[in-house]
């Protein structure tokens, strides 16, 4: 599978007067596959919108690589541009013009012509207030408005920054569904967050950041069980003695709130029903421990977190 | 870029600015027309009758002078120029014969206006973020920069040329109907065209020079803010203690190249220096590379945040 992002040891200093420097990347290693939703985590001021604004030309990088779509970038970045749709933090749009107009103004530097306007705005469900002034729409609407924008080129490639920002729980849903459908398109969905549950139900792979420096990456899977070690979760009605089955069985198990958490590879599941079964103790769950992406997140990142769940 | 010229040209027609001025220029000249139409007096044929009489008196009386050393040319062109025009012994009424002094007039206003239109079509990209947009759609910041930079120069001249437009069809119509349209020949009709011209290409400068100091500070406000210290205080100061580099301010330079008319200009107690309408336009043109070139590599340069 190809990659359409590469980041090689970017670094990000910003100067300040009579300050030291703030580092906000530092030395940062990304690589995002073609195709499918991948999730960028990472807590607030870990580097996740300036690595974005390296990646657009934004932002000049003070060290290291960029690669989008297979083109070196800032250099090739006008040659690639076509196949990249982005919303860098909010959408910035114009509030007196209708959602319509600003994507026809946008739509002219391309060239493109009124019905992939009208695509867009069907994609995102807004055909119906498309004529109305972007002043009034929701939050949430602007955001999908912003999400049109960033399809009127038929990207390839989309990268939205923390595109769920501001927006109500049918706000959320709405607008994780639409970029799940986009990720089964082909196309690469690359969506920044530090909302954990979030991105754990739209992404295929993840990667988690913090103090500028990648900490995890690969399948949800894989950084899941990346930060902790692997287990099986067991519940029994009666916990201590399940316990105590399991440490005679040479199993390491401790009660955690109302079920077991076993030590061992999930391979070994049957050795726990075996071992449980042995003292009359019959299981109402048993199953790998895979816990959830926000304690893989605390675990990898440490203290440098304010996350969203 | 002609499809980005067109993107920024729609742009700039939907700015809230650009109309509301625009409105309040075209509202405020046909309000300020209108009251001197009230106040005109309507010549009578035999008021025009006694200023024709009038300036042939004058003339006469002129021919007669002795002149010798006190101009050159011809005594009797001299003669009809300065005292031939009957409008000039006519009472208070509106002449239409005055229309590129009162163009020259209003050009502080449209260069004025130009300067807030500039500076705030380059500093709202910034200030409402837009500017992430643009660039994540034209990442070529200098080409997206020279095409607004075009857009706001053509703009502007549109907008200053409506202007004028409205403000002569306006006086022709108040003059034809309560004041007076005699003077008004092939010869005025180029020093309208001139004049017309002249404060149109002074607007459209004071926009690019607004809209480059504003790609430097990112703020509307502080453009405007940095362009009266360097006009009003500045200058101010240069004019006081250093009479001898006057040549080569803005504010002299403009004022030669609207009149279109050399000026002298005192750098000492005993000596002037020339600033002819070409000198000045040269003057001016380097003053607007000058802050081009710094809105340009700020452009280029700066990160977009």
């Amino acid at each position: 599978m190809a990659a359409v992002i590469e980041v090689g040891g970017l670094r990000k200093r910003y100067r300040r007067l009579r300050k030291p420097p703030t580092v906000a990347l530092d030395g940062l290693d990304l690589e995002v596959p073609e195709g499918g939703v991948f999730g960028f985590l990472g807590p607030n001021g870990a580097g996740k919108t300036t690595t974005i604004r390296c990646l657009l030309g934004l932002v000049s990088a003070s060290a290291g690589s960029m690669r989008l779509l297979g083109t070196d970038v800032p250099t090739g970045l006008a040659g690639v541009i076509r196949g990249i749709g982005s919303i860098v933090e909010a959408p910035a749009l114009f509030p007196r013009f209708s959602g319509r107009r600003n994507l026809e103004i946008l739509a002219r530097i391309d060239g493109i012509g009124s019905r992939s306007v009208d695509a867009a705005l069907d994609r995102v469900g807004l055909t119906a207030r498309g004529g109305d002034m972007v002043r009034t729409y929701s939050l949430g609407m602007k955001q999908r408005l912003g999400i049109a924008a960033a399809l009127l080129k038929d990207p390839a490639l989309l990268i939205l920054d923390e595109p769920a920002n501001g927006l109500d729980p049918a706000g959320i849903v709405e607008v994780r569904g639409l970029l799940r459908s986009l990720g089964t398109e082909g196309r690469t969905v690359f969506v920044s967050s530090h909302i954990l549950s979030e991105v754990q139900q739209m992404a295929d792979r993840v990667a988690i950041v913090a103090r500028g420096r990648l900490v995890a990456t690969g399948s949800v899977h894989e950084v899941l069980s990346s930060g902790r070690t692997a287990g099986v979760v067991v519940r029994v009605a009666d916990l201590e003695a399940g316990r105590q089955a399991l440490d005679d069985a040479g199993i390491s198990a401790r009660v955690d709130g109302d079920v077991l958490r076993a030590a061992v590879l999930p391979t070994e599941a049957e050795r726990i029903a075996r071992a449980l079964a042995g003292r009359d103790l019959y299981p109402s769950l048993l199953q790998p421990d895979e816990g959830n992406l926000e304690q893989a997140f605390l675990e990898l990142t440490g203290d440098d977190h304010e996350v969203g769940a | 870029m002609i499809r980005l010229v067109v993107s920024e040209l729609l742009r700039f027609r939907s700015r809230r600015l650009v109309v509301v001025l625009l409105g309040a220029s075209l509202i405020g000249t046909g309000v300020g027309l209108t009251i001197a139409a009230f106040r005109s007096t309507p010549p009578t044929a035999e008021a025009l009758a006694t200023a024709r009489a009038r300036a042939r008196e004058e003339v006469a009386a002129c021919l007669v002078q002795d002149w010798e050393g006190m101009f050159e040319g011809p005594t009797d062109q001299f003669c009809q120029d300065n005292f031939g025009d009957p409008a000039q012994y006519m009472g208070s009424h509106l002449k239409l014969a005055d229309l590129p002094g009162i163009l020259e007039s209003i050009s502080s206003i449209t260069s004025i206006m130009g300067l807030v239109v500039g500076a705030s079509v380059v500093a709202v990209s910034w200030q409402t973020g837009t500017i992430n947009t643009i660039l994540t759609w034209e990442p070529r910041r200098l080409r997206w920069f020279a095409a607004r930079i075009l857009v706001i120069a053509a703009g502007v001249f549109a907008m200053t040329l409506a202007i004028v437009a409205v403000l002569s069809a306006g006086l022709a119509l108040a003059a034809a109907t309560r004041g007076s349209t005699v003077g008004t020949d092939r010869a005025w009709l180029s020093d309208v065209l001139s004049s017309s011209l002249r404060i149109g290409v002074a607007a459209s400068i004071s926009a690019v020079i607004g809209a480059a100091v504003a790609a430097v500070g990112r703020h509307t406000a502080a453009a405007l803010g940095v362009v009266f210290v360097w006009t009003a205080v500045i200058e101010g100061l240069i004019r006081g203690f250093r009479p001898h580099w006057m040549p080569w301010l803005l504010g002299d330079n403009l004022a030669s190249f609207l009149t279109w008319v050399s000026t002298d200009v005192q750098i000492g107690p005993f000596e002037s220096y020339p600033i002819t309408p070409g000198r000045a336009l040269f003057v001016i043109l380097g003053y607007t590379a000058v802050t081009l070139a710094l809105g340009f590599t700020f452009v280029r340069l700066r990160d977009v945040h």
